[in-house]
């Protein structure tokens, strides 16, 4: 048993615009990342970025142009392969004359499950996602985020390893996107893999373990999400990730004399015999003992702020810091 | 399989849920309701409507001239009609000479048309420059249309015939209902009607019965004047109450229209507004199925593609299956507990209309797969339905042009003369050329409304070419009545010739035959006649009296000898003096007429055998060659039905509608084989070959069948199709002409063509064979997968027309004196097609469902 859920190395695909016109776009140039087992991953990036190709191409809905992707140990697209994945497509659609149970019958059916089966499971299901009350109810009745916990609880009918989520928490009210979050937290505490697809960079921010940024087919990162600021600050120099400021009322050779600054902290003049010192060690007991020892050699501490870098200001400096022209091609 | 089954399920669920289905089902189901308390009985036919009159006008004048007899105590014309007569009502009688009289003296004829006053002498002899062959049966003649003509001589006319009619009809309606007939010796000497027969020998009768027995003993004494109708009549209640009126119909004859019924209107109504419906209903399944929002989730299951379309494709048939199974079953149950017409092959209509659901549905599902519109999807399958019925029309248009073109009776005969005819319309006819390689038209003289009945045959002896002509008859009610047919002539080779009326003296010509050493014979007024050039030494001198018919009854009336006198307005028509009829017997006359009778000549011992009612007889030609009764048996499998015989050396074919087919052996005169082949629908022609080996027969599916009188099997000639007109030659080969025009000569030997003939075609046959023809064999024939149906349900090869079928519900096919038209039922080629279509289609669908990325 492979220890990634998702291994995508060097995925291409590009699209024609139809069987007889020669016009193509690439969607993916290239993509390889892993998703590991157990984790809450999410898949980011602006429109156009590729996320629903990776998708499609993991559950076989687009083949792909070149490269390779595997998928619980299998390939993707494969039959043994979507048989392990639930999936709650964006803007999800059923058909309306159906209720959450016969739903759930049918989509169970199409999963390999027996009436039997599906009627044993969806009493728990339809409570886990709010729905026990509407179980009989004509899916037409249905508002969006009704028929997206639905859509959440067919996708876990079938006890996947791997939910893909596209969008889950689209058209929810703060209580329900709440709820989605404790189950995609519950399903991550029974040991699934879950793939998050989303724009919703704060939703993500707080359940995701991991995230991938695409934009324009290209991987931007790939990485935990509390070290993305320390990507940014490494690939442009720019003090951009979390840390701590402080602002102190000497200059800069009695500041390096007084602490013993690391190569990936700052010290900068800002005039009037002040400097600003900032250090990206959060804990505690570091930021103590330079308060004492600043205190210690009569350095008057002006301020001290702590910065946080979220996964949203992360994620626009990756993307502001590529050119367009390095997007994309069409050819 | 778990998967697909759980769609088509689904499709199940949504039919069920679906309003419209709801609507439909409730639709149909008050339909059935509204049927079910229609229900019915039946008594026996005892009265005798108008239509069962054969000729009412010369069946008025006949008992009006007993009546006279009777009052003037004159010896009677006809002894049967007399016997009658004496038995009738005293008023009506006298009502009945009171309106002949009348009508006599008004200046309206019997015949229908208004008579110079002071009337006419009878069978006074045509004026010159009339043609003879216009001479009336009661001798009159047909005055010149002129002096009658507009609007009120045509009503004077119909009031008059009607007021026959009525009065002719209350006169026999009296007799049945007052009298009993069955002691009156009407029918000595005849073979009485199984029915007749049984009624008879009952000791007690009740009063329908007794009705019934004095209309069939009416029936068979009148014979050539009443028709048989229908035993029983129907009468229809609803809700419990009778509809007032009788219907007369038998019970296998109600079942027919009740065929019809669901053949021609169920199936017009489901496969016109039905099927657009269904395409409606089920249109958005496909494109519903493939919304991004849907689909997307559908493809990432663990599921095929390809298999996810065809089980979409299967859930709306389902959907569609469950409707016309809700109806078609209702209304098998309704004529099952109704109608007690229980036949669970009706139920063959459920796949035969899923079948032509699924072609349309087919296109529409690839429709709605590309474009994924269900306005697409519903206009892709209208527009097949709208193309497929287009190709059909011009197909069936087509077909007809063509089948008018296609031989129909031909005649090879005569040496190196080689002969034969298309008619191109009923009254034209064709002779090959052989120096042009085509058909040349030889018609000319032929003027009919249904063209030559009889014929054409080719005489040798005085290198003549005949045909019997025949003009289809309406009497004054309306109803058809068959023409006396006359006899045709055209020499051969004769520059700028043409068929003229050959005017033997004889009542109408029921068959020509030829002999073996190639002299024609007329089947004419109950006797056999050989036609004789009277130029002939060996005939005698010219003008030589006939010797008289022994029948009195056949004898020709006074002052039409059966060789008409030149007169000098008939110089320039030599061929009402070319031709004379030998009499050749027998003594008793041969009774030809009513339904259920056959005759056929045999070309290897000339005898000729008489199928009538159940009884066979053969009648031989003697030392002097007059013929006489050698042998005769009674077979009760042939007693009711239509049916036709074939004759050659000693054996007798026997294509019967119940029996099916059987030889008989005509020495013994037991049957020696059945066939057990059933149909209702008789040969189209069948052919005996001179050398005594073969009967042949076509089949009303165009192929063609041999029965070899040396091994006794029956065997399909190769692979015959099409086959439009067979014929032997004199040689013992076999001529096949076919639907486009080709004429084969087969060796019977072998089976092998030994020369074919093409005639040229026309530009637009060319097209129609070389385009139309093969288009329409490859586009799916939705309509004709009802033939499908009907021949599963009836076993037949052929069935009615619609016309025919109409003709039938008013039992008009008793009455016409040709046979009714009928269509092949080639049962599987439509479906081997129609799959073939529907999985084209839905490879297409597979194809690109699997090869596009949603």
């Amino acid at each position: 048993m492979t220890e990634n859920a998702i291994e995508a190395i060097d995925l291409r695909k590009t699209y024609s615009d139809s069987w007889f016109r020669s016009n193509r776009y690439t969607a993916l140039k290239g993509v390889s990342f892993a998703v590991p087992r157990g984790e809450i991953f999410g898949l980011l990036g602006p429109n156009g970025a590729g996320k629903t190709t990776f998708v499609k191409i993991m559950l076989g809905i687009v083949a792909r142009s070149g490269g390779d992707a595997n998928v619980m140990g299998a390939d993707a697209g494969s039959q043994s392969a979507r048989l392990r994945i639930g999936y709650l497509p964006e803007n999800l659609r059923m058909r309306r004359h159906h209720t959450a149970n016969t739903a759930l019958e049918f989509y169970g059916g199409l999963n390999g499950l027996s009436v039997s089966e599906v009627r044993k499971r969806r009493g728990d299901l339809l409570k886990k996602v709010g729905l026990e009350s509407w179980a009989d109810a004509g899916i037409k009745k249905y508002s969006k985020g009704m028929l997206q916990r639905l859509g959440l609880a067919q996708a876990i009918l079938h006890d996947p390893d791997l939910l893909i989520l596209d969008e889950p928490t689209d058209g929810l009210d703060p209580q329900a996107r709440a709820d989605v979050r404790e189950i995609m937290l519950q399903l991550k505490n029974e040991g699934k893999t879950i793939f998050v697809n989303s724009h919703i960079l704060q939703e993500v921010e707080l359940v995701c373990d991991s995230v991938a940024i695409l934009d324009l087919g290209v991987l931007k990162y790939c990485g935990s999400v509390e070290n993305i600021g320390n990507f940014i600050s490494s690939q442009s120099g720019m003090r951009t990730g979390s840390g701590i400021t402080f602002w102190l009322d000497c200059d800069e050779a009695k500041l390096r004399a007084t602490l013993e600054v690391s190569p990936t902290e700052t010290v900068t003049p800002r005039g009037e015999g002040r400097v600003e010192y900032f250090t990206d060690r959060l804990d505690v007991q570091f930021v103590n003992e330079c308060i004492d020892r600043l205190r210690a050699n009569d350095v008057r501490i002006i301020e001290i702020s702590q910065k946080h870098v979220s996964l949203e200001q992360a994620f626009l400096a990756i993307l502001s810091k590529e050119s367009p022209s390095n997007g994309g091609n069409q050819s | 399989m778990r998967p697909y089954l759980a769609i088509i399920k689904d499709s199940f669920r949504e039919a069920f849920v679906s309003r419209v289905l709801w609507i439909v089902l409730i639709l149909l189901a008050l339909v059935l309701l509204l049927v079910f308390p229609l229900s019915y009985s039946f008594s026996l036919t005892t009265e005798i409507s108008r239509s069962d009159m054969v000729n009412p006008d010369e069946l008025f004048k006949n008992i009006a001239t007993e009546i006279r007899n009777e009052s003037e105590g004159n010896p009677p014309d006809d002894e049967v009609l007399a016997e009658i007569v004496a038995l009738g009502e005293e008023g009506i009688k006298k009502e009945i000479l009171e309106l002949a009289d009348k009508q006599e003296a008004g200046g309206v004829g019997e015949d229908g048309n208004k008579k110079p006053q002071g009337g006419e002498p009878k069978n006074e002899k045509p004026e010159a420059g009339q043609n003879p062959g216009r001479v009336q049966a009661d001798g009159g003649q047909k005055e010149d249309p002129e002096k009658v003509s507009g609007r009120r001589g045509f009503r004077e006319r119909m009031m008059a015939a009607q007021d026959r009619s009525d009065l002719l009809v209350r006169f026999v309606n009296d007799l049945i209902s007052e009298r009993d007939l069955s002691g009156v010796k009407l029918l000595d000497g005849q073979m009485l009607f199984p029915e007749t027969r049984a009624l008879m020998e009952s000791s007690e009768l009740e009063s329908i019965e007794k009705q019934r027995l004095n209309r069939l003993i009416i029936e068979q004494a009148l014979e050539d004047a009443v028709r048989s109708g229908p035993a029983t009549s129907i009468v229809f209640s609803y809700l419990g109450m009778e509809i007032p009126g009788k219907f007369p119909i038998e019970k296998e004859r109600l079942f027919y229209i009740v065929r019809a019924f669901i053949k021609y209107v169920l199936n017009f109504v489901f496969n016109t507004v039905g099927i657009l419906m269904a395409l409606i209903i089920t249109s958005n399944i496909i494109p519903q199925t493939f919304d991004p929002g849907s689909l997307n989730l559908l493809l990432s299951k663990p599921i095929s593609r390809w298999k996810l379309f065809v089980a979409q494709f299967l859930g709306g048939c389902a959907f569609i299956t469950l409707t016309m199974s809700f109806f078609f079953m209702g209304v098998w149950f309704y004529l099952g507990t109704r109608l007690g017409y229980w036949n669970i092959r009706l139920l063959f209509y459920i796949p035969s209309f899923i079948g032509i659901f699924a072609i349309y549905y087919s296109a529409s599902a690839v429709a709605g797969l590309i474009w994924r519109s269900s306005i697409v999807s519903v206009v892709a399958g209208s527009g097949l339905w709208v193309l497929t019925f287009g190709m059909y029309l011009v197909n069936t248009f087509c077909e007809t042009s063509f089948n008018s073109v296609a031989f129909r009776e031909m005649d090879v005969s005569g040496g190196q003369q080689f002969v034969s005819y298309i008619p191109d319309h009923p009254t034209r006819l064709s002779l090959w050329n052989q120096e042009t390689g085509d058909w040349e038209d030889y018609s000319r003289g032929v003027d009919s409304e249904l063209g030559l009945v009889l014929g054409p045959l080719y005489d040798s002896h005085s290198n003549h070419v005949f045909g019997g002509r025949q003009e289809l008859v309406m009497n004054p009610l309306g109803f058809p009545a068959g023409g006396k047919i006359e006899l045709l002539a055209r020499e051969l080779g004769v520059k700028d010739g043409e068929f003229r009326l050959v005017e033997l003296g004889l009542n109408s010509v029921k068959e020509i035959y030829r002999r073996r050493d190639g002299r024609l014979l007329l089947l004419a007024s109950g006797r056999l006649h050989l036609l004789e050039l009277r130029s002939d030494p060996e005939n005698g001198k010219d003008g030589e009296k006939e010797p008289p018919n022994e029948n009195a009854a056949d004898q020709e009336p006074p002052g039409n000898d059966a060789v008409m006198a030149e007169s000098d307005a008939e110089k320039g028509d030599r061929m009402n003096r070319l031709f004379r009829a030998r009499s050749l017997g027998p003594k008793r006359s041969i009774r030809t007429g009513g339904n259920n009778t056959a005759v056929a000549f045999n070309p290897m011992t000339s005898q000729l055998a008489v199928l009538k009612r159940g009884k066979l007889s053969i009648y031989s030609p003697g030392k002097d060659g007059m013929y006489e009764l050698v042998s005769e048996k009674e077979f009760d499998e042939f007693r009711n039905g239509n049916l036709s015989i074939g004759f050659n050396a000693d054996k007798l074919l026997t294509f019967h509608a119940k029996a099916g087919l059987m030889a008989i052996d005509t020495g013994s005169m037991e049957i020696i084989r059945k066939f057990g082949e059933k149909t209702r629908y008789l040969p189209l022609s069948i052919q005996t070959s001179n050398d005594g080996k073969w009967i042949t027969f076509l089949r009303r599916n165009e192929t063609v069948w041999n029965y070899s009188l040396q091994t006794g099997d029956l065997a399909r000639l190769g692979t015959s199709r099409d086959v439009k007109a067979i014929t032997f030659d004199d040689s013992g080969r076999l001529h096949l002409g076919d639907r486009w025009l080709r004429l084969y000569e087969i060796d019977m030997s072998n089976e092998s063509v030994v020369a074919t003939s093409q005639g040229k075609l026309t530009a637009f046959q060319s097209t129609y064979k070389g385009i139309i023809y093969p288009l329409y064999f490859i586009f799916p024939k939705c309509g004709e997968l009802n033939y499908t149906v009907e021949y599963l349900i009836t076993g037949n090869d052929t069935a009615d027309t619609i016309g025919t079928t109409i003709l039938k519900l008013f039992n008009f096919d008793r009455m016409l004196p040709v046979p009714l038209e009928t269509y092949n039922l080639e049962p599987w080629p439509q479906v081997w097609n129609a799959l073939a279509f529907i999985i084209v289609m839905l490879a297409i669908g597979c194809v690109i469902i699997e090869r596009t990325d949603y």
